[in-house]
């Protein structure tokens, strides 16, 4: 809550293909739009608003009504690969998700807005300059996703309630694993996969156009995403699922009866054996795709294999599930059985080679599955928006920034992470690395003077969340 | 992962030509295959089940002399697949008929699809016995594929089967 107007936080999430707002405390987002923007840039065309001279800049739709009005307007998709490609439009883009949809006073607000692993700092930056000067936010905190998710899955009964896990953020573009050790994102370690939602609509696609001649093509891409959302689910064995559906093809196969949009001709289709094939891609990506052969167990297990030692058993521990992807049903079970499965192998070789004299403590495997994995992000964003606590954490974009300047010192860059705890734990931390200064280059302890400076106008500020014009830095 | 066959393990039970097992086949068909227990699934019942599997993947690493003839029938019944795609069940088996015993590449021509899996048979008595068996799995495959492909309709082949004949497995065909 907002201290001097006692109104909640606003939380928008900006994802590739779909942005999630709404306020911190509740349960799902309010909206959940296309991040898409239709403008009005070529001149000549007219449209009635854009004829009232001087408000060619308020001409503009977002979400659905961007998509609906993109025969008359320009499309466009203002983040890219989880980024924000164009700064214009994702500024006008807020300011409709601002007045348009959630209708508040931005000034009364705080704000959390969510990003990627490894953002660019200038990103924060723009961010944080859009949002103080052109919206004049009391308060904004930028939360890297990953970390999001992972407090959201502490609404599962099976979770631990820590910031130690791996998220796999599988969305509509591309898929991250991401380890997070304490809070800190293990940046060295992330890895991505090019196989996410899309393609495993084009996978069925595919499938269904070689098998069902009755399928208009103008219908074939809307059906295939129908099938992935209502239809699909992984299956333990794919032989096995075969012969299921080859016995009993009346429980398994479904007929679908459907008009066509246009022409309202009744077609039917069956949808099959792409229920199980289908999320199979990020099992065997084989299956669909010839670039990439790696299954997702594997680069999980790639991944947590990648990091410190002494954080693995965590990150084993906790896989968490984020993003519209993971939503298969049994995903997680299937998951979990592979990826203990090259653990308990690699476990079992080595104390093979070590010749039965030493034995390896068993290793716990979890992959948490929770009700909010489709808006994990979002809902994390809320959950901690919510709590006092959160308000005090000192936390803001100018630590972002300090982090260039911070990384030569530290030992081992692979160490240094995305910074998400509190600013109180920074400065301890930064007190232990200033004991090693004196054995550093003096450009370096220069560094060190200037993030007293700012350390002494961050405190003086009057609550944890920053006003942009009071920092120097 | 690809399935691989169960007849991979059972090393040395089998004459072998070459690297080429003689498998046991239940079958009606002449042939040098020993007799199959008709209990058992047999090397072409597996390659069955494991057929649409299997197709889709593009790798497939050999483990063993049960592979070589997986992948064999495999590539076969992509074959029969797309020449019964129109037929009705009695038409499908007089084709399939025709085709087992067809002209037909053995190991060692230039048109065999597996070259570089199957070694070359040394002598002629070898590539002899490589025909024969071929052939026989040849027939009771499509014999067998038959009764599987029509066995709800047998005015159409079942379109759950031929959904897959259009797939390249290893970017071969016979």
């Amino acid at each position: 809550m907002n201290p001097v107007s006692g109104l909640p936080a606003v939380i928008i999430d900006n994802g590739t293909g779909y942005t999630k707002m709404g306020f911190a405390g509740n349960n799902d987002p309010n909206f959940i739009i296309p991040t898409a923007i239709a403008t009005q840039t070529s001149k000549g065309k007219q449209t009635a608003a854009s004829q009232k001279k001087g408000v060619e800049d308020l001409d503009f739709f977002i979400g659905d009504e961007a998509i609906a009005n993109s025969k008359t307007y320009d499309l466009n998709y203002p983040i890219r690969h989880g980024q924000i490609d164009n700064w214009t439009f994702m500024e006008q883009y807020w300011e409709q998700c601002i007045f348009k949809y959630l209708r508040c006073e931005p000034e009364d607000h705080y704000f959390l807005l969510t990003e990627p692993p490894l953002n660019a700092p200038e990103n924060r930056e723009f961010t944080a300059e859009i949002m103080f000067e052109t919206f004049n936010v009391p308060g904004l905190y930028i939360a890297v996703q990953a970390v999001l998710a992972l407090a959201a899955s502490w609404t599962s009964k099976n979770a631990t309630e820590n910031l130690t896990g791996t998220v796999i953020d599988s969305g509509d573009g591309v898929t991250h694993v991401i380890p997070v050790a304490e809070g800190y994102v293990i940046g060295s370690s992330i890895k991505h996969i090019p196989i996410a939602g899309k393609d495993i609509t084009g996978f069925i696609q595919q499938i269904m156009r070689e098998r069902e001649p009755g399928i208009p093509p103008s219908e074939a891409f809307e059906i295939a995403k129908r099938t992935k959302e209502q239809h699909c689910y992984v299956s333990p064995d794919i032989v096995k699922e075969f012969q299921k559906y080859d016995q009993q093809p009346e429980t398994w196969i479904k007929t679908v009866q459907q008009l066509e949009a246009v022409t309202k001709k009744p077609f039917s289709y069956d949808v099959g054996y792409e229920r199980f094939l289908g999320p199979e891609v990020f099992f065997n990506p084989e299956i669909a795709n010839s670039d990439f052969l790696t299954p997702l167990p594997k680069v999980v297990d790639d991944t947590i294999q990648s990091c410190p030692i002494d954080c693995r058993r965590g990150l084993y521990k906790n896989i968490v599930l984020s993003g519209g992807s993971t939503m298969f049903k049994d995903f997680g079970k299937r998951l979990q059985r592979d990826i203990k499965r090259s653990v308990d192998y690699r476990i079992k070789r080595s104390e093979e080679l070590s010749g039965g004299k030493y034995k390896a403590v068993p290793l716990t495997v979890q992959v948490i599955s929770h009700n909010m994995q489709r808006y994990a992000v979002w809902f994390g964003g809320s959950m901690l928006g919510s709590t006092p606590e959160f308000y005090n954490i000192q936390c803001c974009i100018w630590w972002y920034e300090l982090k260039s300047l911070f990384l030569p010192n530290i030992n081992n860059p692979q160490f240094i992470s995305t910074p998400t705890t509190t600013f109180v734990k920074y400065i301890n931390h930064q007190k232990t690395q200033n004991t090693n200064v004196t054995t550093n280059k003096k450009k370096d302890q220069k560094q060190y003077n200037s993030l007293e400076i700012y350390k002494l106008s961050y405190i003086d500020s009057n609550h944890g969340w920053l006003k942009r014009k009071k920092i120097k830095i | 992962m690809v399935f691989h066959s169960s007849f991979n393990d059972d090393q040395g039970q089998y004459r072998l030509v070459g690297n080429w097992p003689l498998l046991p086949v239940k079958t009606t068909q002449k042939g040098p295959a020993p007799k199959g227990d008709p209990n058992q699934p047999d090397i072409i019942d597996e390659a069955l089940d494991l057929f649409k599997a299997n197709i889709l993947f593009r790798n497939f690493e050999v483990q063993g002399n049960g592979d070589r003839v997986l992948i064999y029938l495999t590539l076969y019944i992509t074959k029969c697949l797309l020449k019964i795609a129109t037929m009705n069940k009695a038409d499908a088996e007089k084709a399939l008929f025709l085709v087992a015993q067809e002209q037909f590449a053995v190991p060692g021509e230039q048109a065999f699809a597996l070259g570089g899996y199957v070694t070359i048979p040394n002598t002629r008595d070898a590539t002899d016995t490589i025909r024969q068996t071929l052939t026989q799995l040849r027939l009771e495959m499509g014999y067998r594929l038959c009764s599987r492909v029509y066995a709800l309709d047998a005015a159409r082949p079942n379109k759950w089967w031929l959904c897959f004949s259009k797939r390249k497995f290893l970017n071969k065909a016979l």
